[in-house]
């Protein structure tokens, strides 16, 4: 199946733009019961396709990859970037005229992060600490927001799991709205610093 | 089954790849049919939370530095299970 015959309603569908280190970061967030990865990825890249001409960010010339394992970017449009991520049903898609840029979304109920090895290699001591003085759910809800922090700040650098995620910082705080996922946009600057924005929905917010 | 039933498991290529197999299948994210030792990885999409904990797994179960570019480095289990092996011997 691909995005042109995906006809069932989206569960979730929102979208806006965070302006993030004096870059806008257009976004766009739902849910597609029944969706099968490729049925995802096709969709992202109609979103964003979608996303670029309504705001007329650049010229849409597609994506292309630099490697086999390097995330897609605008074809031809050096200075813009895009970014998708998908986890179960749930797509977030990012594109900015002008940064680098990461996005990414962890769908509940986040079980794995229940894992003592990941919490061990994702953390600082600090999150660490952070996740230990939590109740279950609160901790895998923090963990998630941790991780899709560092793994939205990576893809903006395009380093991904090269970066120690022990010594990044995910500037996450343990006080959550109530939304079925934790995600991230995050801008990588000119001078390389990375600025990270925790996506809440606005009828989400309490 | 997790690393941490595991004291420090016998290092040798065929036993790697049978142990990389049975983590991916505990992490219930990939068809279990999928998950041979020739199936390309790139075929797998193994999210990356499980690329990560599987990478400090490995460490546990077999005391080597491993990060997550060996998942990109190389284009099967077998061949990462290989990668694994060779290291170990050096220990």
């Amino acid at each position: 199946m691909t995005a042109a015959t995906i006809s069932s309603p989206l569960a979730l569908d929102a979208r806006g733009t965070a302006a993030i280190a004096g870059h806008a970061v257009h976004w766009r967030l739902g849910t597609v019961p029944g969706a099968s990865r490729a049925d995802l990825s096709a969709l992202a890249r109609a979103w964003l396709e979608e996303i670029v001409n309504a705001r007329d960010l650049f010229a849409w010339n597609g994506l292309t990859r630099a490697s086999a394992t390097a995330k897609p970017r605008p074809r031809n449009a050096p200075d813009a970037d895009v970014s998708i991520s998908h986890s179960s049903t749930m797509l977030l898609v990012g594109a900015c005229a002008d940064a680098r840029i990461g996005v990414d979304i962890e769908a509940g109920p986040f079980r794995a992060f229940d894992s003592p090895a990941l919490v061990r290699r994702m953390c600082t001591p600090h999150e660490s600490t952070t996740a230990q003085s939590l109740d279950d759910d609160a901790r895998r809800r923090y963990l998630a927001r941790v991780w899709t922090s560092k793994e939205a700040q990576t893809k903006a650098t395009g380093t991904g799991l090269v970066t120690d995620f022990r010594t990044l910082d995910s500037g996450a705080r343990p006080h959550f709205p109530l939304q079925p996922f934790e995600a991230h946009l995050a801008v990588a600057d000119r001078d390389a610093v990375l600025h990270a924005h925790t996506l809440v929905l606005e009828d989400s917010r309490d | 089954m997790s690393s941490t039933e595991h004291d420090k498991v016998a290092a040798t290529e065929e036993s790697i790849a049978q142990w990389l197999m049975d983590q991916l299948a505990f992490y219930e994210q990939i068809d279990p049919e999928t998950i041979t030792p020739d199936a390309p990885l790139s075929e797998m999409e193994l999210d990356s939370i499980y690329v990560l904990t599987l990478c400090t797994e490995i460490e546990d179960a077999y005391d080597l530095e491993v990060d997550a570019s060996i998942f990109a480095e190389h284009g099967t289990l077998r061949e990462v299970a290989a990668e694994l092996a060779s290291r170990a011997a050096d220990g």
